[in-house]
């Protein structure tokens, strides 16, 4: 989280304060630091030291008995919550089951004997209630062992908005991704989606020959963790490649809808309204695998303009279009920006197979990175380039420019391709055939805990939402 | 004759020193796991004109002959009736696995499709280059717009108008045979015929 | 340590065999006095002929490297007292865990190791089945490879 929504948050308490608990909100609606004193022993080092992990265990929030339903939304958020710190693997966080038989007691009263039994250096104490329609949720990290068992290192009373089915999920999201920042100093993702692209809901397409399968792709967006998936375009065509913007409001992705491949731009606020064709297609002209620089003013795709597939960028609002691979005779692909906006990766195929280049924006300075058959790159924020290698029975592999080698993540059965990373550089999804059909997984930058967001149908060329709002 | 017994102890102490530091502490080499090396990657050294790949199937045999329908029929049918028909006049050019040449076949049908193109002068044809299922998405996307080219290219040499042939690209988006065996692959490996204009 | 003895002041205080002592001293000043050196030098060839032994494992051969290679972790031990039957509580290292959460706590213990595997020492007088209903917490945590710790028979 950065200075601007930590300005925001405040704000927003301004507001929740003004409102008292306007029940019209959904997801977080306010924030305030409700614990000041910093106990300095050993659990705060280890809170703050990055080396660390500490165990954390997560309790059920203490609520007064009468109300089922806000009862279940608060279970509901504090499930959610775990698993969302689970995911940053910042803490070793025991399981909530493990621990659902130690009494769930005001802060003053935490046995702290048997949290410590059950290994937790601190608990994550939570007290809620209903407040005006919201649900107001008091968070205190709290030291279970060692020389101040009780010890306080943060707090804060956040106000869930709960308007729609999303309000529970939502709010745990923001609150994760607040207290991983304040006590880690963790840009979390929780609150981050994925689009990708499915065939679950596919229909025939029209005129097509009988004896073929012809079936439509759409694209959907899901939560980081693969819940809320819903369908985002409905034009019964072929819409692949999604690509979010920065501050994730925007998305572009290369639809079939008139015929031939085009980018379009649509709004996340008004799917299916206004959309933009910045790369002006046409039945000769065709435009695919948009990405977009990273202060949101210019679009890089791939073009057939000149006869073979060349990377073309052009301005937001069409204009300034240009060809920045002029070597002729190859077809170059998949471009993606460097972190500062200078240089564009892309594949390809002049020495034979396809490769991964980088080029500056100028058109100048092409530079091969490496001999390997490579598909797919993604430049993180963090300077690494995520990529699928291999062909057939492809991998997917990242290029480090501060430890210059490829490695290859994942290994094994199935195909994996298409990886998209995560705003923060931690996590990585992709698609992979390892589970039978084509389904989109999430992992650790290092390969491991990979984990499965779809079920249903062939989900492909997932794509990592930015921190929305930056 | 103090002085005398120093000298060894100092020298034995010093050995022992020399020797205790010397050993480096065991480490246990654990074999990574297995298949976690990309083996069956193409090597990083192999030169452009020779990329390692599987042996590429046998080509798919062609029927070169033009339909038996007799041409004029086609006239009375809308472009979906004549799209959606199996027996579509324009007839398919297939692919080795991750080529876009002509086969000798493929040459054929394109001349049978040349022929249709005569018969029919208003006619305007949109050329699909779709791949099989192997290989990365994107990759595939380049790869089915080469093999649309390389059909449109040999019937613009056979005297076809460059206006009436129109190509597009579905890679591996849209499979003709959805199945995930050769059988399968070998169908998806074309470039489609689809009526476009009347 | 022999205590050290003031040079004498030329003032002539001390005794009569202190000054004897003092002048034998005084007329060796180019000599160095070894026999703190020895003391040194004795105490720490006791030391490395005990600890030579623990040092020479295996033949010496020059070991290759690898960049795959971890340091060989001193495995996790779960001791299983006799107490056991009274408190329902194991020890994982030195720590005394209760039974409810024992397979929580041996997961922590290998979370951040490559082999999931622990040794078990139990009391003579434990039952097969205490052991095995603490194998099985043990096999709950994820834990692949259990080995019991005995110690050899003495006589036949």
């Amino acid at each position: 989280m950065n200075r601007t929504l930590r300005t925001l948050l405040v704000a927003a308490a301004g507001v929740g304060v003004a409102v008292t608990g306007g029940a019209l909100a959904d997801g977080l609606v306010s924030a305030e630091p409700i614990v000041q004193q910093q106990q300095v022993d050993e659990i705060a080092l280890a809170l703050s030291n990055p080396g660390a992990h500490p165990r954390l265990g997560l309790p059920d929030f203490v609520m007064r008995p009468g109300d089922p339903t806000m009862a279940a939304t608060a279970k509901t958020v504090a499930d959610v919550l775990w698993d969302d710190l689970n995911f940053e693997r910042e803490y070793y966080l025991i399981p909530r089951t493990t621990t659902a038989g130690i009494p769930v007691t005001p802060v003053a009263a935490i046995p702290y004997q048997q949290w410590a039994d059950a290994g937790a250096d601190v608990v994550l104490h939570g007290n809620a209630y209903p407040s005006g329609g919201n649900l107001v949720v008091e968070l205190r990290l709290v030291s279970v062992r060692g020389a101040a068992p009780g010890a306080q290192y943060f707090g804060k009373k956040y106000q869930c908005g709960l308007q729609t089915a999303r309000g529970p999920r939502d709010c745990a999201h923001q609150i994760a991704d607040d207290f991983h920042w304040e006590v880690r100093r963790v840009q979390g993702v929780a609150r981050t989606r994925i689009a990708f692209t499915s065939d679950r809901d596919a229909v025939r397409v029209g005129g097509r020959p009988n004896q073929s399968a012809a079936a439509s792709k759409e694209i959907y967006i899901a939560d980081y963790d693969g819940a809320n998936q819903m369908r985002f375009t409905a034009n019964r065509s072929i819409n692949i490649s999604p690509a979010w913007a920065p501050g994730g409001s925007l998305l572009a992705y290369t639809s079939y809808s008139t015929g031939f491949p085009d980018v379009y731009v649509a709004n996340l606020a008004q799917p299916g309204r206004g959309l933009q064709r910045p790369a002006a297609g046409t039945e000769a002209i065709h435009n695919q695998l948009a990405a977009w620089s990273p202060d949101g003013s210019m679009l890089a795709f791939m073009s057939n303009r000149t006869g073979d597939q060349d990377i073309w960028v052009v301005n937001r609002d069409g204009t300034g279009l240009r060809n920045l691979t002029t070597f002729r005779g190859a077809d170059e692909g998949s471009p993606t920006w460097s972190p500062d906006g200078t240089q564009l990766a892309f594949t390809s195929d002049r020495a034979g197979i396809p490769q991964l280049y980088t080029i500056n924006l100028t058109g100048t300075g092409t530079r091969r990175i490496t001999s390997e058959r490579i598909d797919r790159p993604t430049w993180s924020s963090l300077n690494f380039i995520a990529f699928t290698i291999g062909s057939p029975g492809s991998e997917i592999g990242i290029w480090d420019f501060a430890n210059p080698g490829v490695k290859v993540l994942t290994a094994g059965a199935g195909t994996s391709e298409s990886p998209s990373v995560s705003p923060n550089g931690r996590h990585i999804a992709f698609f992979t055939t390892r589970w039978g059909r084509q389904e989109i997984a999430v992992m650790d930058r290092t390969g491991q805990n990979v984990r499965r967001l779809t079920t249903t149908g062939n989900n492909t060329y997932p794509n990592w939402q930015p921190i929305p709002g930056r | 004759m103090k002085r005398i017994a120093v000298i060894p102890i100092v020298v034995l102490s010093l050995a022992l020193v020399v020797a205790g530091c010397g050993k480096k502490k065991p480490q246990l080499a654990s074999a990574p796991p297995p298949g976690s090396m990309p083996a069956a990657f193409p090597s990083a050294n192999s030169s452009p004109d020779t990329p390692v790949r599987p042996p590429d199937p046998p080509p798919v045999p062609i029927e070169s002959t033009v339909t038996s329908a007799p041409l004029d029929a086609w006239d009375s049918k809308s472009i979906d009736e004549i799209n959606s028909s199996a027996e579509s006049p324009l007839q398919p050019v297939f692919f080795t696995y991750d080529s876009d040449e002509l086969s000798d076949a493929g040459k054929k049908a394109l001349a049978a499709n040349a022929e249709v193109l005569r018969s029919y002068g208003t006619w305007i044809v949109t050329i699909e280059g779709h791949s099989d299922e192997r290989g990365s998405a994107e990759y595939n996307l380049a790869l089915g717009d080469r093999r649309a080219l390389a059909a449109r290219t040999y019937l613009i040499s056979l005297g076809i108008a460059a206006q009436r042939l129109r190509t597009v690209s579905y890679g591996k988006e849209f499979p003709f045979d959805p199945g995930h065996d050769e059988s399968a692959w070998s169908k998806n490996r074309r470039a489609h015929f689809m009526l476009t204009a009347k | 340590m022999p205590k050290l003895d003031p040079i004498p002041s030329a003032s002539g205080r001390g005794g009569g065999r202190r000054r004897t002592r003092s002048v034998r001293v005084s007329s060796s000043l180019a000599e160095i006095n070894v026999v703190p050196l020895v003391d040194v030098m004795l105490v720490l060839l006791v030391i490395f002929m005990v600890a030579a032994p623990m040092m020479q494992q295996g033949y010496p051969v020059q070991l290759p490297e690898s960049r795959q290679s971890r340091p060989i972790e001193a495995p996790v031990m779960v001791t299983i007292p006799l107490s056991f039957r009274q408190d329902q509580r194991v020890l994982i290292g030195s720590e005394s865990v209760p039974f409810q959460f024992l397979a929580e706590r041996a997961r922590q213990a290998v979370d951040a190791r490559s082999e999931k595997n622990v040794i078990i020492a139990t009391d003579g007088g434990i039952t097969m089945a205490e052991a095995i209903r603490v194998w099985d917490e043990l096999r709950a945590a994820g834990i692949t490879q259990v080995s019991v710790q005995t110690q050899p028979a003495r006589g036949r």
